[in-house]
C-alpha cells in the first residue's frame, strides 16, 4: 500500500505556550527523530526553571477570571476544541505515527479516545454539580460545592503522545482550573498541535499552557508552591517519586505507573476470537502500552497448550512490520534505539535464565518498505517462563510475550496476584463462572473478560492497583472531576 | 420523501466511530454520521456505501 503523506514536512524549533503566547525557550535543544525513517522531524527545547515558573505564574494569573467564568461558557471552549479536533483528526493522527512510530490505525484510535475525553468534559455543567440537604437540623441547611483549586501540572509519557494528557486536561479546565502540560520530549509534536487547537478553541491566555522539557520542568512543577496538583503517567519508579514529592509539598496527585499484565487462557476459550485479541494486546503499539499483555498464562493439558501455542506463534510470525503510515502495517518500530537496546537486554536475560525462545524478533527484521533497522524489532515469544525470571516479572515495554502455565484457576489467581503490578489483567473463557471468579478475586484496577486491551472509556476511570497506581482518584470521567475540584461544605442558619 | 428500506450500522475505520447507511425506496443512499461534516468528501461510505477496509490490526487465526 502507498505511504500516507507525512504532516510534518520541515524541521522546526518547537516553542512553549505560556500565557497565550508562543515563546522560544532559552534551554538546550534536542532532535525529535521519526523512529521508522530515522529522520529528524523537529527540535524540542529542554526548558529552564524560569520557563516553568513563568508558565505557572501565567496560569495563576488566569485562574481568577477563568474560575468565575460559567461552566457553560467553559464547556463551549471544549465543544469548539472537539470540533477542531474532528476537523484535524487525520493530521493529528498522522503526527502521532510520524513521531512515535505506531500504526496509523492505532493513532486514529488514540485520537478518538482522546476526543472522547473532551466530549465527556463538555458535560461539566452537570458533572460538577454539588448537592444540598435541607433541614439537617431545625432551620439549618447544608450543601456541598465542588470548587476548582487553581493550577495543575500534567506530565505525559511517550507511548500515547496525544491521548494521555487528555485524560486530565479537559476535566481540569472544565472545572475552572488552569493547566501546564509537559509532553514527553521524545514526542512533543502531538501536544504542540493540540495546544494550537486549544488556543484556537478560545481558552483565554494562561488557562492552557505547555512547557517542553525534561527533569528540570518536572522538578519545577513538583516544587512550585503555585501548583496545586499533578497528573502523571509513566513508569512505576517515577510514579513513586512523583507521589512522594507531591506528598511532601501537599499537592494532590494522580500517579499512574507501569504494569506486567497477565492474559489468562482457559481451555474453554474461543480460540478464533482469542488469537487476534492476543496479537493486538501483546504486539499492538509494539508492546509499549501499560495495558499490553506481557505474560500469557495458559491453563490446560499438553495437547491444548501445544495446539494453542502453535496458533499463537504462527499468527505472531505473520505480523506485518513497517512504517505506520503504510496502511497495511500491523506493527511499527519501538520509539527509539535506546528502548530497543533495553528490550534486547530483556530477551538476552530470558535466554540466560533458561526460558525457551519460541519466536525470535531480534536480528534482521522483515520490514515492509525500505527503512533502517535501527528501531525495529520482531514479535518475540518465550515459553517455559517462570514468575521469578526478569522477563516474567519486570515491565519490558516491547513486543515480547512470556508464556507460563498454570494447573487451574486458583493457581492463575495466585500467580497474577503475586505480581507487584495491578493494571490490566484479562481472562479468556466461555465460562461465566470462571470469568466471575477471576474478576472477583483478581487484584487489578482494570479487568478484561475476553478483552485483551482493558482500556476504560472516557466516562470510566482509568484505574490501577498496587505498583501500577499511586493516589486515590483516577484520570477520566467523574473521578477526574472530583480530582480537579475541592469539596466545600457550607452549613447555613439564618437567625 | 423516499421511504427507508434498509438501514445498516457500520464501524468507520477512518474515524473509529459508528455510522449508519440508509437506503431509500428510490435507490438513494444516505450516510448518517455525526462526523460527516468534518469528514466531507473523504467519507469512504459516500464513495462506496459497501466500503469495507481490507486492513486488519493483527493476523487472523488460521486453523491448521
Amino acid at each position: 500500500m502507498a505511504i500516507l503523506e507525512e504532516p510534518i514536512k520541515e524541521v522546526s524549533l518547537i516553542k512553549n505556550f505560556i500565557g497565550g503566547e508562543w515563546l522560544k525557550s532559552k534551554g538546550e535543544v534536542k532532535d525529535v527523530v521519526n523512529p521508522a525513517t530515522g529522520k529528524t522531524i523537529a527540535k524540542v527545547p529542554i526548558s529552564t526553571r524560569d520557563e516553568i515558573d513563568a508558565a505557572v505564574k501565567a496560569a495563576q494569573e488566569a485562574f481568577p477570571d477563568w474560575r468565575t467564568t460559567t461552566p457553560l461558557a467553559r464547556s463551549r471552549c471544549l465543544f469548539r476544541l472537539k470540533e477542531l479536533l474532528e476537523e484535524n483528526f487525520e493530521e493529528v493522527s498522522r503526527i502521532q505515527t510520524q513521531e512515535h512510530g505506531k500504526t496509523i490505525d492505532e493513532s486514529r484510535g488514540e485520537t478518538r479516545r482522546g476526543i472522547e475525553n473532551v466530549e465527556v468534559a463538555c458535560g461539566i455543567p452537570t458533572l460538577m454539580q454539588g448537592y444540598f440537604s435541607e433541614d439537617i437540623a431545625s432551620g439549618i441547611d447544608e450543601w456541598l460545592i465542588p470548587t476548582p483549586l487553581g493550577v495543575f501540572g500534567i506530565i505525559g509519557p511517550f507511548n500515547f503522545p496525544f491521548m494521555i494528557p487528555l485524560w486530565s486536561a479537559p476535566y481540569a479546565v472544565a472545572t475552572g482550573n488552569c493547566v501546564v502540560i509537559k509532553p514527553s520530549s521524545e514526542v512533543p509534536n502531538s501536544q504542540t498541535r493540540l495546544t494550537e487547537l486549544a488556543d484556537e478553541a478560545g481558552f483565554p491566555p494562561g488557562v492552557w499552557n505547555m512547557v517542553h522539557g525534561g527533569r528540570t520542568v518536572v522538578t519545577g512543577m513538583l516544587e512550585h508552591p503555585g501548583i496545586n496538583g499533578i497528573a502523571f503517567v509513566g513508569s512505576t519508579p517515577t510514579a513513586k517519586y512523583i507521589y512522594k514529592a507531591c506528598g511532601e509539598t501537599g499537592k494532590r496527585v494522580i500517579a499512574q505507573g507501569g504494569a506486567k499484565n497477565f492474559m489468562v487462557i482457559m481451555p474453554d476459550a474461543n480460540i478464533e476470537a482469542t488469537i487476534p485479541a492476543l496479537m493486538t494486546s501483546f504486539f499492538g503499539n509494539t508492546g509499549q502500552r501499560c495495558l499490553s499483555g506481557a505474560n500469557l498464562l495458559i491453563v490446560g493439558d499438553d495437547r491444548f497448550y501445544n495446539s494453542f501455542m502453535d496458533a499463537v506463534a504462527a499468527a505472531a510470525s505473520r505480523i506485518v512490520i513497517g512504517y505506520g503510515l503504510d496502511e497495511s502495517v500491523q506493527m511499527g518500530p519501538v520509539r527509539d534505539k535506546e528502548k530497543k537496546e533495553k528490550i534486547l537486554g530483556y530477551i538476552e536475560s530470558g535466554i540466560q535464565q533458561g526460558a525457551k525462545l519460541r519466536l525470535d524478533g531480534r536480528g534482521q527484521v522483515k520490514i515492509a518498505g525500505d527503512y533502517p533497522q535501527t528501531c525495529f524489532l520482531g514479535a518475540t515469544i518465550f515459553e517455559n517462563v517462570t514468575p521469578d525470571m526478569k522477563i516474567g516479572s519486570e515491565e519490558i515495554f516491547g513486543p515480547v510475550m512470556s508464556v507460563m502455565r498454570a494447573k487451574n484457576l486458583d493457581e492463575v489467581i495466585e500467580m497474577c496476584n503475586a505480581s507487584p503490578f495491578g493494571n490490566g489483567q484479562a481472562i479468556f473463557t466461555s465460562s461465566g463462572k470462571n470469568a466471575r471468579e477471576f474478576q472477583y478475586r483478581i487484584t487489578s484496577g482494570n479487568v478484561g473478560i475476553n478483552v485483551g486491551i482493558v482500556a476504560p472509556m472516557a466516562f470510566f476511570p482509568f484505574s490501577g492497583m498496587k505498583d501500577s497506581f499511586f493516589g486515590i482518584l483516577h484520570t477520566q470521567g467523574q473521578e477526574a472531576v472530583r480530582f480537579f475540584t475541592e469539596s466545600k461544605v457550607v452549613i447555613q442558619r439564618w437567625l | 420523501m423516499a421511504k427507508i428500506v434498509e438501514k445498516r450500522r457500520v464501524h468507520c475505520p477512518m474515524r473509529h466511530v459508528s455510522a449508519f447507511i440508509l437506503k431509500g425506496d428510490d435507490g438513494n443512499i444516505t450516510v448518517k454520521c455525526g462526523l460527516l461534516k468534518a469528514c466531507g468528501d473523504s467519507c469512504p461510505y459516500l464513495k462506496n456505501p459497501n466500503y469495507k477496509s481490507s486492513y486488519r490490526s493483527s493476523p487472523e487465526y488460521k486453523p491448521e
